[in-house]
């Protein structure tokens, strides 16, 4: 409509300019005693020579003047002036007009938000290239130390395991500490009375049972193979305020000792069982002659060999319980029985802890998520 | 601040200097020689519209002044007879250019070409023995070759018009009594169609010679710009292009502009019919679409509502 009513005005207006030039056709005989610009001014104008304000002043009399209005309409046209001047115009405002369009609210709409989320792409990018290289780090830090101590302990053992009858040193054969521990981890799993009534004499600080005392335990109850081979994980750290140390570590496997023998049958029986080839007493003997050598490693060496680090959590070894080393007491934790429905379930959902279930045996008690669960 | 007399006298002495420097050929001429053409620039062109001019501005002022033609203007003032040959040979085609354009034959052309150097020469003499020409309006601002065209055509004009009063008398005479002769009706406007009907054809060119003239009323009070662009456009029948370069803007910006005085134009003109004619908005509305699509078909029609008028009662 608005363009409708628009092209009337257009056409209205130039009918109303040719009524004006047929007048002013008929009025060319009379003298005009308007003043006109001369043609230093009007050729000033036409060619856009006149500062801003001169103009401007100059435009309301070409407004009213024909006369005048048309010279210089003929000399923008034949000098072609028009270009000329629109190209200052142009240019001038070329870089401004640039900048201004570049700044211009529309385009500022739509480029803050933009330029902010690709700000912030890059922070957490970055963010996790500093956490990713970081963990490698630790990992690589950890690696070596558990490696160089885990040739060491294969060589106490070995060295133990010549010590011990030769029907422990065909039993005894060096692997890695991660073997042992499975062994052990299959043998206390059969005895998990003791190790439960273990665990509750004491909580999972110092006061936990020697590794070592507890395997020969297990091995009293259920003679198995693996209990030849000593469980050579250091005994759970001491808790607050109690120093780590050999000599505490001597401590407890001293207080293995007493009570594997015990609990050892009397000395018939034992002679019995030995007759019998029953690594089970070898490996009780081995491991009772192991506890005493293990005050031997190193406090590192036994820290270190308590300690793994799976899928991207490092855990502990406490009290035949591997926890995570960011589980606290307080936060709320959820029981979960290998095999269960419930375990099945849980696995399937997070891969991640699958990899912890299948990698540690035995009782694990690992934080996913913001929440612990306790896998045995 | 305002500038002092001193400090427009040194500026303009310093911008000699710079503006002697500037040009290619400076012609034996001191800056002394240059000094008044340019301070008259500064009050014609500067001071008379900007009182609050800094020295920076008129620093720029005379840094934009065209060097090498305001030298050669001012030597040929000097009585420079090398600088008026030079003049002659350089600018003689742009001015027999410019006469055959303002004229209707080459002879017409030919003798505009001829008055133009002697206008510019001048016949008379200064007290300094220089010829009074018009050379001396020539300010520097713009070119030379832009200059001679404006005195050109300004010339063409003149002598348009001193020939064109007495041939136009003779014809306006004719005309009158062609018209006072003529029977009733013979100059009836309006389509073939409305012939069959004069009251209505008398009754729509009086309502379009009445929106015509609110047009034109209304034309009057647009701003300077505005009506510049209005009149440039289709008055003078410039391109739009060209129409905005003169504006000193873009061709889009002076499409918009067009676009805003055409709405603002319908409102005036509606409002002078309506509070000043007594129309109703109806009768306005169906006034602007009868007559834009009569103008459209009949275009001699529009011109003679004055003679239509003088025989029929008139709300004029």
């Amino acid at each position: 409509m608005k363009q409708f009513e628009n092209n009337e005005i257009e056409v209205l207006l130039r009918k109303l300019a040719e009524t004006e030039r047929a007048k002013s056709s008929r009025l060319l005989g009379e003298d005009s005693a308007e003043e006109h610009l001369d043609p230093d001014e009007l050729s000033s104008f036409a060619e856009g020579r006149l500062p801003a304000a001169t103009r401007s002043f100059y435009m309301a009399h070409l407004a009213a003047c024909d006369r005048c209005r048309r010279i210089v309409a003929q000399l923008a046209t034949a000098s072609g002036a028009s270009s000329a001047i629109r190209e200052p115009a142009v240019e001038e405002q070329g870089r401004w007009t640039f900048l201004a369009k570049f700044f211009s609210p529309t385009v500022m709409r739509y480029a803050m938000p933009t330029l902010a989320v690709v700000v912030l792409a890059v922070a957490v990018f970055v963010w996790m290239q500093r956490e990713s290289a970081t963990k490698m780090a630790l990992r690589q830090n950890a690696e070596p130390a558990t490696q160089t101590v885990n040739k060491e302990l294969n060589g106490a053992l070995a060295d133990r395991s010549s010590d011990s009858t030769p029907s422990s040193n065909n039993s005894v054969a060096p692997e890695p500490s991660e073997a042992h521990q499975a062994k052990a981890d299959s043998a206390r799993a059969a005895a998990s009375k003791e190790t439960a009534e273990a665990r509750s004499a004491g909580t999972k600080s110092a006061n936990a049972k020697p590794a070592d005392a507890a395997s020969s335990e297990t091995a009293a109850s259920t003679p198995t193979p693996a209990m030849q081979e000593v469980e050579v994980y250091a005994p759970p750290p001491p808790a607050k305020g109690e120093p780590e140390t050999a000599k505490s570590v001597a401590q407890t496997t001293d207080e293995a000792e007493k009570k594997e023998r015990t609990r050892t049958a009397p000395t018939e029986a034992a002679n019995r069982e030995e007759q019998a080839g029953d690594k089970s007493t070898a490996a009780r003997r081995s491991a009772a002659a192991s506890a005493g050598r293990i005050s031997g490693l190193s406090v590192m060496e036994q820290k270190v060999a308590a300690t793994r680090s799976v899928g991207g959590k490092n855990f502990q070894r406490i009290d035949n319980v591997w926890v995570d080393t960011v589980y606290t007491s307080s936060t709320p934790t959820m029981n979960i029985s290998r095999g269960s429905e419930q375990y099945r379930a849980l696995i399937g959902d997070e891969p991640g802890l699958r990899t912890i279930a299948e990698q540690l045996s035995g009782e694990i008690v690992v934080v996913w998520k913001g929440k612990a669960y306790r896998i045995r | 601040m305002k500038l002092s007399e001193r400090d427009i006298e040194k500026l303009t002495r310093e911008g000699a200097g710079r503006l002697r420097a500037r040009a290619d050929d400076r012609r034996s001429l001191k800056a002394e020689a240059l000094t008044g053409r340019i301070r008259k620039s500064i009050d014609k062109y500067l001071l008379r519209t900007n009182d609050e001019a800094t020295a920076k501005d008129v620093a720029e002022f005379i840094d934009g002044l065209q060097a090498d033609d305001l030298c050669l203007i001012v030597s040929c003032e000097a009585g420079d007879q090398n600088a008026w040959t030079e003049l002659v040979e350089r600018f003689s085609s742009t001015v027999r250019s410019a006469a055959r354009s303002a004229s209707s034959n080459e002879d017409a052309a030919e003798d505009l070409t001829q008055s133009i150097w002697a206008e510019l020469h001048g016949l008379r003499r200064r007290a300094d023995g220089g010829p009074a020409g018009k050379l001396s309006y020539y300010s520097g601002r713009g070119s030379l070759a832009g200059w001679l065209r404006a005195v050109v055509a300004q010339l063409a004009i003149d002598e348009h018009r001193k020939q064109s009063r007495l041939v136009q008398t003779e014809e306006d005479n004719e005309l009158d009594r062609l018209v006072k002769d003529a029977p009733e009706g013979a100059f009836a406007v309006g389509t073939s169609a409305t012939m069959y009907d004069p009251e209505e054809t008398i009754a729509r060119n009086v309502a379009g010679s009445e929106l015509q003239d609110a047009l034109a009323c209304s034309i009057k009070e647009l701003s300077d710009e505005d009506r510049l662009l209005v009149k440039l456009y289709y008055f003078d029948d410039l391109r739009l292009r060209e129409a905005a370069a003169l504006m000193g803007v873009h061709e889009a910006t002076a499409s918009r502009r067009l676009t805003r005085i055409h709405t603002e134009l319908r409102r005036k003109v509606s409002a002078i019919l309506i509070e000043q004619r007594g129309w109703t908005a109806a009768e306005t509305e169906r006034a602007f679409a009868e007559v834009a699509i009569n103008l459209q078909t009949d275009v001699e029609s529009m011109l003679q509502p004055v003679s239509i008028g003088k025989g029929i009662k008139s709300e004029r």
